[in-house]
């Protein structure tokens, strides 16, 4: 299994947080909440398309809401195999940081 | 702020960017972009206003570019991988087609690289000097040279000049023997140049620099090429080099000039040494009227050329008043354009090079229409496939790219496999154009964009038309194994194969014509005998010793007869002007004249017509014998009448004196011209140049000494007598040939148009004969179980041939019925340049089509006859 980037671990993240189902918009509000920093679209769907092709998330299309109008939009769910790597990727983080604390690396 | 405000004109997504979206398709299949971005361009609408959302919008689509595209870059090719998968297994699969079809291309390729390189080389004479564009020669209509003064007064008033060089080639007119420490050298190429001639051109210095190069009279700056033949070696900065007994000082050595510049020498004077070292010591320094100095200027930038040149004629006009128009002619242009008398070197020829580029161009789209002919009967064996694929949902576009991926897999193939047949070819080509064409001069890059050119041509061509009507076939028809009503008899298809047959016929017509040509003139009687004739060509400074050197060679065992002359039945000499006793016009009639010795006439075995031979009873100077033509002319019909006559020649180089005899007409030139009237008087090889011009006579020494070596003493004569002429002229011990190869010489051109013809229609033949066996191969194998029935139900297999080939002779037929008239107004008028020519007689017709026919039905009949001889009964079982 690939590590993740933060961008494709940050997108995974926030699809959890919103019950892992989304669609766009809403995906992308949530992550520019959670990071602070805004985020262009081309760059959430480069990094979905990675995510889709190795399987940790699904996209559908989900029925068209009658209230905006609008048509179809494409509604993105976490698979079981995105929560595993959004799983491993947290060991990994402690592995990573086990025995270090903030003091030495402010020094 | 209600709903329905957001769907108001100001609230909508600017519609530019709303376009844009298109181009980022490639997140079609998971992504709703518009959608999404839509929604979010609402909120933030309603939060922050419609302003700021449709900056954000704009802002959205515009980053999001650049991704969008590397994803779909990623994914074509990812899908190009595929493909080439696929096409490779396909290559393996048929190993014969695949071979037909990529060598034929890359042979058309090549030979499209080759001609692509020779016109590159050619139209690359001298741009590769800084400003290049900006440097012009001072020309007239005929003459390539100015007078020397011109520089002078024109640098003076004309500040749009930036600089100027003259330059002059003294070895032009005569030989300059060096003599280099304890070496004498026979140097060619020594020029002498103003020192700005390395401010104008850009030479590579090795050793000194362009500053002191030429600073002093007695300067002389050498390639590299002259000082390793007269050092050894490059490091001969200060050594010095006598010219004429005169020692010049080496400055500088400079790399030698590169192959694409109109004038190569080996060593340059400065000019101010000219009237020390030159042969001629002419006023040739304050004189209006001499043209001995080719003059560059280099103006400046955005100068009008015209204006500079107005300014020359003004020059020329209040110095002298006849002066012809002098105008400026490009630097650039001079190899390609510039045909005047006395250029430096022989230039090219821009008519030669549109031909190049015109067969380089027919050779290519007959590989091109090969590939495309291959490819289309390939789809359309293939129909199974192609329906198959279509049952399982495969569109229309996805098929097309199949198969032009396909095609560009085969092409770029091809491409490199010319790549590597290029450098093979290269000595050939250098043979047959004569230009310096070099592997390690290819341009990368230019040619490179060529091949890319042609492989997205190719892919477009071949791929598109078989793409197009395979991905139309009927998927259930395709499915049983039937082919689309005019599959077996494409109209197109055949058209494309009359085009290459018409092709290999011109060529292979043209080429025996050629040949023909060729033979008749080899064989015709030139009225000499000229084998076994050997020729020293004697340079200047050795021509006062010739008597010493004749009287050596005599006496060599194996040498028959020794003639001297200051003109060879090959070579060329001048016409000038006679009268003759009785003549009435007022103008001299021009004769070609001839110095020879009294030997030279049974040497060369002339026959005489009337009269008899030079002996020693007629006076040097004095005595003439002219051709039959020119007796014609003396004697207004009556050849007999001409003996006796006076005739006077309009030169200092003899006096009046008799006709003695007249010689059968021989031909002296090539056989382009017919015989013309001739003179020529005796001489005598004498040691002293009597070059005083009070004189009646001045007598110039001769040139040639030629030597009759009995039959059978080749092999034990030559090398004596080349150790003789190493002794004499030990700085040009090479200058010696055989008579035969000189006249050749004559026909160097036509020879290598020959070649050059010989080599085309080859290849031309040898890609339709692929063609037709890459064609044939499929009909076979489509038509295998037809074959085998006919078989069984009693056709012979010549039967079996002739319904396989009836088509190609149709086509066959056809092309020769255009293809004929066409060639023959062709070849009529390469012919009408020649005073003697051949007919175009109807053995050349018969013979290119015994040729062609047999190539073709051979190429289009052979794998039908293996087929057909291949028992019923395993080609019916087959499925």
């Amino acid at each position: 299994m690939g590590i993740l980037t933060l961008n494709e671990e940050t997108i995974l993240i926030a699809l959890y947080r919103l019950g892992g189902r989304s669609h766009g918009p809403d995906l992308r509000e949530k992550i520019i909440a959670l990071t602070g920093r805004a985020i262009v679209y081309g760059t959430l769907y480069n990094s979905l398309e990675y995510l889709i092709r190795k399987g940790y998330v699904l996209s559908s299309k989900g029925a068209p809401t009658s209230t905006r109008g609008g048509k179809a939009k494409s509604i993105y769910s976490l698979t079981p195999e995105g929560r595993e790597a959004l799983l491993e990727t947290r060991r990994l983080h402690k592995r990573l940081w086990e025995g270090l604390n903030k003091a030495d690396l402010q020094g | 702020m209600s709903e329905k405000s957001n769907y108001s004109p100001s609230g909508r997504p600017p519609r530019l960017f709303r376009r844009l979206l298109a181009l980022m398709a490639v997140y079609e299949a998971h992504h709703t972009f518009h959608e999404d971005l839509e929604e979010s361009f609402r909120r933030l609408a309603a939060r922050r206003g419609n302003r700021i959302a449709r900056r954000w919008y704009a802002g959205q689509v515009l980053r999001s570019l650049p991704g969008a595209l590397r994803i779909s870059l990623a994914n074509g090719m990812a899908l190009l991988g595929s493909h080439v998968r696929l096409t490779w297994r396909g290559l393996v699969r048929s190993r014969l087609y695949s071979l037909i079809t990529i060598s034929g291309l890359a042979i058309g390729l090549a030979a499209a690289i080759l001609v692509f390189l020779y016109i590159r080389f050619e139209s690359s004479f001298d741009r590769y000097h800084p400003g290049a564009e900006r440097i012009y020669r001072i020309v007239d209509n005929e003459f390539t040279g100015v007078p020397y003064i011109l520089g002078d007064h024109l640098i003076g008033q004309s500040p749009e000049i930036e600089n100027l060089v003259r330059l002059k080639e003294l070895t032009f007119w005569w030989d300059y023997v060096l003599r280099a420490g304890e070496r004498e050298i026979l140097e060619d190429g020594l020029y002498a140049a103003d020192p700005a001639l390395f401010e104008v051109f850009s030479y590579n210095f090795l050793q000194g620099d362009a500053e002191g190069a030429l600073a002093h009279p007695r300067a002389l700056v050498m390639t590299a090429g002259a000082a390793r033949r007269c050092f050894d070696s490059v490091q001969v900065l200060g050594e010095t080099v006598f010219i004429q007994d005169i020692p010049f000082q080496v400055t500088a050595v400079i790399e030698d000039p590169p192959p694409n510049t109109h004038f190569h020498f080996n060593l340059i004077a400065p000019t101010s040494a000219v009237p020390e070292i030159s042969a001629y010591r002419d006023d040739d320094w304050t004189s209006w009227t001499s043209s001995n100095y080719k003059t560059y200027v280099k103006l400046r930038p955005k100068t009008d050329p015209s204006l500079i040149e107005s300014r020359i004629n003004d020059l020329f006009r209040s110095a002298r008043e006849d002066a012809p128009e002098k105008h400026l002619q490009s630097l650039v242009e001079i190899h390609l354009h510039s045909q005047l008398r006395s250029e430096l070197e022989p230039n090219g020829d821009a008519r030669r090079l549109r031909f190049a580029a015109a067969i380089g161009m027919v050779i290519l789209v007959i590989a091109l229409l090969n590939f495309t002919n291959l490819a289309s009967a390939r789809s359309l064996q293939r129909g199974r496939e192609v329906g198959l694929r279509k049952v399982l949902g495969a569109r229309r576009p996805q098929l097309a790219r199949q198969f032009v991926g396909e095609a560009v897999t085969y092409s770029t193939l091809a491409a490199g496999l010319a790549l590597g047949l290029v450098p093979v070819l290269l000595p050939l080509s250098r043979r047959l154009t004569g230009a310096e064409l070099a592997w390690e001069s290819v341009p990368w890059p230019a040619l490179i964009l060529f091949l890319i050119v042609i492989i997205g041509l190719t892919g477009a061509a071949a791929g598109a038309y078989p793409a197009f009507l395979a991905s139309g076939f009927q998927p259930v028809r395709a499915l049983r194994g039937e082919r689309p009503a005019s599959a077996g008899r494409v109209p197109l298809r055949d058209l494309l194969v009359g085009v290459q047959f018409l092709v290999s016929i011109l060529f292979v017509f043209g080429t025996l014509v050629i040949q023909g040509q060729m033979r008749y003139m080899r064989n015709k009687n030139l009225g000499l005998e000229g084998d076994r004739i050997v020729v020293i060509d004697l340079p200047k400074a050795a021509r006062p010793r010739m008597s010493a050197l004749r009287t050596e060679l005599v006496h060599l065992p194996g040498v028959a007869a020794i003639t001297a002359s200051d003109f060879l039945p090959s070579g060329n000499t001048q016409r000038v002007g006679y009268e003759w006793e009785g003549r009435l016009e007022t103008r001299e009639a021009a004769l070609w004249k001839v110095a020879v010795d009294t030997d030279f006439i049974p040497l060369f075995g002339i026959e005489m017509a009337a009269g008899e031979r030079f002996s020693d009873r007629h006076t040097p100077g004095a005595s003439y014998i002219v051709n039959q033509t020119a007796a014609r002319l003396i004697g207004e019909g009556r050849v007999e009448s001409v003996i006796g006559k006076i005739l006077r020649q309009g030169t200092w180089s003899s006096r009046p004196g008799p006709i003695v005899g007249v010689v059968r007409d021989f031909h002296f030139r090539s056989l382009h011209h017919a015989v013309e009237p001739m003179a020529l008087f005796l001489d005598t090889s004498r040691d002293v140049v009597r070059s005083s011009r009070n004189g009646t006579y001045r007598h110039e020494p001769f040139r040639y000494l030629s030597l009759k070596i009995s039959a059978g003493a080749l092999a034990d004569t030559l090398p004596a007598m080349a150790e003789v002429v190493r002794r004499f002229i030990p700085y040009a011990p090479d200058s010696w040939f055989f008579f035969d190869s000189d006249f050749d010489r004559l026909y160097a051109s036509e020879q290598r148009t020959a070649s050059f013809m010989l080599t085309l229609s080859l290849t031309a033949v040898a890609l339709a004969a692929m063609g037709l066996l890459g064609l044939s191969l499929y009909a076979v194998e489509r038509r295998r179980k037809e074959i085998g029935i006919r078989r069984v139900l009693g056709a012979s297999t010549s039967a079996v041939l002739i319904l396989f080939s009836r088509d190609f002779f149709r086509i066959h037929l056809t092309a020769m019925a255009v293809g004929f008239p066409l060639i023959t107004w062709i070849m009529r008028s390469w012919l009408a340049d020649f005073a003697y020519r051949i007919g175009l007689g109807a053995g050349f017709f018969a013979a290119t089509a015994a040729l062609t026919t047999a190539v073709f039905f051979a190429a289009s009949g052979l794998l039908v006859v293996k087929s057909a001889s291949e028992s019923p009964a395993s080609s019916l079982r087959r499925e």
